[in-house]
């Protein structure tokens, strides 16, 4: 079954780009958030496999959303994703369990490499 | 005045100074060194370090019989050369100020000069011109 | 401040700058508006200013500021104009030369007319009103560069960090839980690639992977040190776990940002070391020389219980410790190896360079293939190396190449050698051609080459004077400087072989030994002296009854399968007496120029480990004298080179 990603960014640049790559690996785009507050009551719906997740947004930023995910689901596969020079925020989020990070910009190899390792599929 | 050491050489007194020395050891056993010829008459272990062995009364023209049984080890600076002398006798002060030129039947025998000592001629060893000419003999 | 003692850092760092901007500017001809080789180019080249200004060296500070500033400006630009290519180039040459200058302590060459030139053209506006007296470009380069301003802000400002930076010692951490050495326990060594972005939190993902794999015992930064924020380029750990490593570095290695990952503590005995090379500077791990500390503390109470035993006459104790002595022996000299080895890499790096200039000059296309450059050999060897290596890459180039190819240098490990090979897919060589060629020559007789094998006769191309380039090019003749390659790789204690046919390119393969501190001999006695022969100098030895010897002429030879070989007595070559011929006689068979020589010895005394002692003068002068070797007892015993002792008594000749 492919992977079932949930992507969250404010940006719909952003979500669209990630989107892309996700597909094109045959992965499936389950749902989209634009802030973490909406990410937390779609995280609980669609239980996705993986999130991508933006840290600077409105509303709830992404390190709040990833705390709270992980601590109803200790196992969720969170990937950060941050632009350059945010590296004690990327420090926080993976202390607080992110399972990987992506910093902006990036390839698609470069993501797509980050999610395999994490979620195990070759 | 400098520290030397003196040793006779069939009738004749030689001097070596103190500061080039590094060591005076006592029969130390001699290993074969292939192709050796000449002067150079071995190797010895000297706290693990291998190191030629020269004949000084070869080098100085008087091939006789007569060795010591120690043996004299230069400072690296001198290239740890181990000397096989003859009749070492003590260590003397000598006035270096009254060094004389070498006597023109010692020319090529690396001496430096000759100082008086209690009526005796010491005849000053050239420590450098032993090494030219071990380089010019085994240096092609 | 005392900066001599930072000197053969200075000198070696800036090799490996200089080695870097090479590489860069060739990548950089490929991709001229690539920004991030531009970047790096200014890094290396500001590395190289900061370092020289700081030990004094003004000219090499001067021009690697000067190519600093015109980096800076392609930077603005983000393109380097194709003729800027070779100005750089010419500017790396000129860095170069004043490095060669600085080592051999002679005064810095002039540097004058290369600025002249850079102001003439693209670089400086000012260049239009220059006119060609020296004296007064000179004066304006004076003041455009104005030296003692970058003399002080430069050099006090930035430079004296960034030195410290290449002088400081890598940490590393020594293990908490103290690993038994038969545990798969292990130190590994996590790179991260240059400008990891959040290298902290790298880290830990990093820390945590490993922690997946087994037990981490300790780490350099730890977890502790990485939440804080630690920046880190690398992590070096301790693990115990029951995972091979290859599992542990494809884990690894699958982590974004993990540029390289090496096992420290691997127990293999096989790595080797130190030659004559005055007082050289190595950079060494800090936990390495903790480890040092650890063993040789482990071999002081060692001692005390082999004094103990001994007193107590228990011999039971006494054989049990004295096998704890020897491996710690054993573990002590594995490690003291490990600080000799250096990466093929710091040869190789000139090689693109190299490739480049020759594409051009010979007009091919020539591609560079690099394979296992990260192979490890012994810094002594490695110097040594590099000479043969260019030679080789050249000659395929103009030999090997017709109109376009690839020229493939790789390295691996073969036991206790290293195998380096330089292959080209080009015409390959025809031993037929080559044959003909020593005949023409007059180096044999038509029988004699026609008796030559193929392998054999590719081999001629290394016989001084053997040239079979029909046209000699700018750069090398084939054969120019194969006999200095084959001569250069046997000083080392190695081989070297071709591998060609026609249409099927060539290989050159050179054996070496990993080291030359300790190497395997074969002990002989000759007349009652022992002698030692490295092992990499014996083919093989024989045991030759009185029957199958023959005399062809005065010489004694004897059957090899097909081949005839001549036999030399070492009694003899060292002017020994001879002992009665017994009815054996017993034969070390040897090569001597690229042909099998049989060498007779009284007694074989057996193979063993010798560590090589260098000789002192005048000993080092004596042709046929590689070393000497101290035997258990105390005993002095010399290790013997057969080549140059037979070519010394002139017993061997090119008949």
């Amino acid at each position: 079954m492919a992977l079932r990603v949930m992507v969250v960014d404010d940006a719909l640049f952003m979500r669209n780009m990630l989107k892309d790559i996700f597909v094109r690996a045959g992965y499936e785009v389950v749902v989209e958030a634009e802030n973490g507050e909406v990410a937390l009551g779609l995280y609980q719906e669609f239980k996705p496999d993986l999130v991508t997740m933006d840290i600077v947004m409105p509303k709830k930023s992404g390190i709040e959303a990833l705390q709270e995910i992980i601590a109803s689901d200790p196992d969720a596969c969170v990937v950060m994703v941050s632009a350059l020079g945010q590296d004690s925020l990327v420090l926080e989020a993976v202390e607080s369990g992110a399972k990987d990070f992506i910093v902006k910009p990036f390839k698609a190899d470069n993501v797509l490499g980050i999610v395999r390792r994490i979620t195990g599929q070759a | 005045m400098a520290l030397t050491l003196i040793f006779t050489l069939e009738e004749e007194v030689y001097g070596l100074e103190i500061d080039a020395i590094q060591e005076i050891i006592e029969e130390p056993a001699l290993h074969y060194v292939p192709r050796a010829e000449g002067v150079l008459t071995g190797a010895i272990n000297f706290h693990g370090q291998v190191l030629a062995v020269i004949d000084l009364p070869t080098l100085l023209g008087f091939p006789g019989r007569e060795r010591d049984h120690r043996q004299v080890v230069l400072t690296p600076e001198f290239k740890s050369l181990v000397l096989t002398v003859s009749n070492i006798q003590r260590i003397v002060k000598l006035d270096l100020t009254t060094l004389q030129p070498p006597p023109e039947n010692t020319q090529g025998r690396a001496i430096r000069g000759v100082a008086e000592l209690d009526e005796m001629m010491v005849k000053l060893l050239d420590t450098d011109e032993i090494i030219n000419q071990l380089e010019n003999q085994y240096g092609e | 401040m005392d900066m001599s003692q930072y000197r053969e850092l200075f000198l070696s760092e800036t090799r490996e700058h200089i080695n870097n901007l090479n590489q860069l500017v060739v990548t950089l001809e490929q991709e001229p508006d690539n920004r991030e080789i531009i970047d790096a180019l200014f890094r290396e080249a500001h590395s190289i200013k900061g370092m020289a200004a700081t030990m004094g060296f003004d000219r090499m500070a001067q021009l690697s500021h000067h190519l600093e500033d015109m980096l800076d400006g392609f930077r603005t630009t983000g393109e380097v104009p194709s003729p800027s290519v070779d100005y750089l180039l010419a500017g790396i040459d000129l860095l170069d030369g004043l490095l060669d200058d600085l080592q051999s302590n002679q005064p810095e060459r002039a540097i004058d007319s290369f600025m002249i030139c850079a102001s003439k053209e693209e670089l400086t506006p000012i260049a239009g009103i220059l006119q060609d007296t020296p004296e007064e470009v000179q004066t304006i380069v004076a003041i455009e560069e104005a030296p003692e301003e970058f003399q002080t802000t430069v050099a006090i400002e930035e430079a004296p960090e960034e030195f410290q930076a290449t002088v400081a010692i890598e940490e590393e951490v020594t293990p908490l839980t103290k690993a038994a050495p038969e545990s798969d326990a292990f130190q590994v060594l996590v790179e991260l690639a240059e400008n990891t972005p959040a290298a902290a939190a790298r880290g830990i993902l990093i820390l945590r992977e490993l922690e997946k794999s087994g037990e981490l015992m300790s780490s350099n930064p730890d977890m502790t040190a990485l939440r804080s924020g630690t920046p880190c380029h690398q992590i070096q750990a301790w693990l115990r776990t029951s995972l091979t490593k290859i599992h542990i570095e494809e884990a690894l290695l699958r982590i974004s940002g993990v540029a390289k990952v090496r096992f420290i503590d691997d127990r293999r005995k096989d790595e080797n070391s130190i030659r004559d090379e005055g007082d050289r500077t190595v950079r060494v791990r800090t936990g390495l020389l903790d480890q040092f500390v650890n063993l040789t503390g482990e071999l002081i109470t060692n001692r005390y219980m082999l004094n103990t035993a001994t007193s107590a006459r228990d011999w039971d104790k006494l054989t049990q410790t004295l096998s704890q002595t020897s491996r710690l022996i054993d573990d002590l000299h594995h490690h003291v190896l490990q600080a000799r080895l250096m990466p093929l890499e710091n040869i190789t790096g000139r090689l693109p360079r190299i490739i480049r200039d020759l594409s051009r000059k010979s007009d091919k296309k020539v591609a560079l293939r690099l394979i296992g450059a990260g192979v490890g050999i012994d810094r002594a060897i490695l110097e040594e190396l590099t000479d043969p290596l260019v030679h080789l890459v050249r000659n395929a180039v103009d030999h090997g190449i017709e109109k376009e190819g690839t020229v493939t240098v790789s390295a691996r490990r073969e036991k206790d050698l290293v195998l380096i090979e330089v292959a080209d897919d080009g015409k390959g060589m025809n031993p037929e051609h080559l044959r003909q060629k020593a005949v023409d020559r007059g180096l044999m007789t038509a029988p004699q080459a026609v008796s030559l094998c193929d392998r054999d006769a590719l081999m001629l191309v290394c016989q001084p004077g053997f040239s079979t380039a029909e046209t000699v090019t700018e750069t090398s003749g084939r054969g120019v400087g194969m006999d200095v390659v084959k001569e250069a790789v046997s000083s080392l204690g190695g081989t070297l072989e071709i591998i060609s046919a026609p249409g099927q390119g060539a290989r050159f393969q050179m054996r070496l030994p990993l080291s030359i501190a300790i190497i395997k001999i074969l002990l002989v006695s000759c007349a009652g002296h022992p002698l030692a022969i490295p092992i990499t100098r014996v083919q093989r030895t024989l045991d030759l009854s009185t029957s199958e010897i023959h005399y062809s002429g005065q010489k004694r030879v004897f059957h090899l399968g097909e081949e005839v070989v001549s036999l030399y007595s070492l009694t003899e070559t060292l002017g020994l007496p001879e002992v009665a011929a017994g009815e054996t006689t017993w034969v070390v068979l040897t090569e001597v120029h690229g042909r099998r020589v049989g060498l007779q010895v009284d007694h074989f005394l057996g193979q063993r480990e010798a560590f090589v002692k260098r000789l002192g003068f005048p000993l080092n002068l004596l042709p046929g004298l590689s070393g000497a070797t101290v035997e258990g007892n105390g005993h002095v015993v010399f290790i013997i080179d057969p080549q140059p002792l037979l070519e010394d008594r002139q017993l061997f000749s090119n008949d």
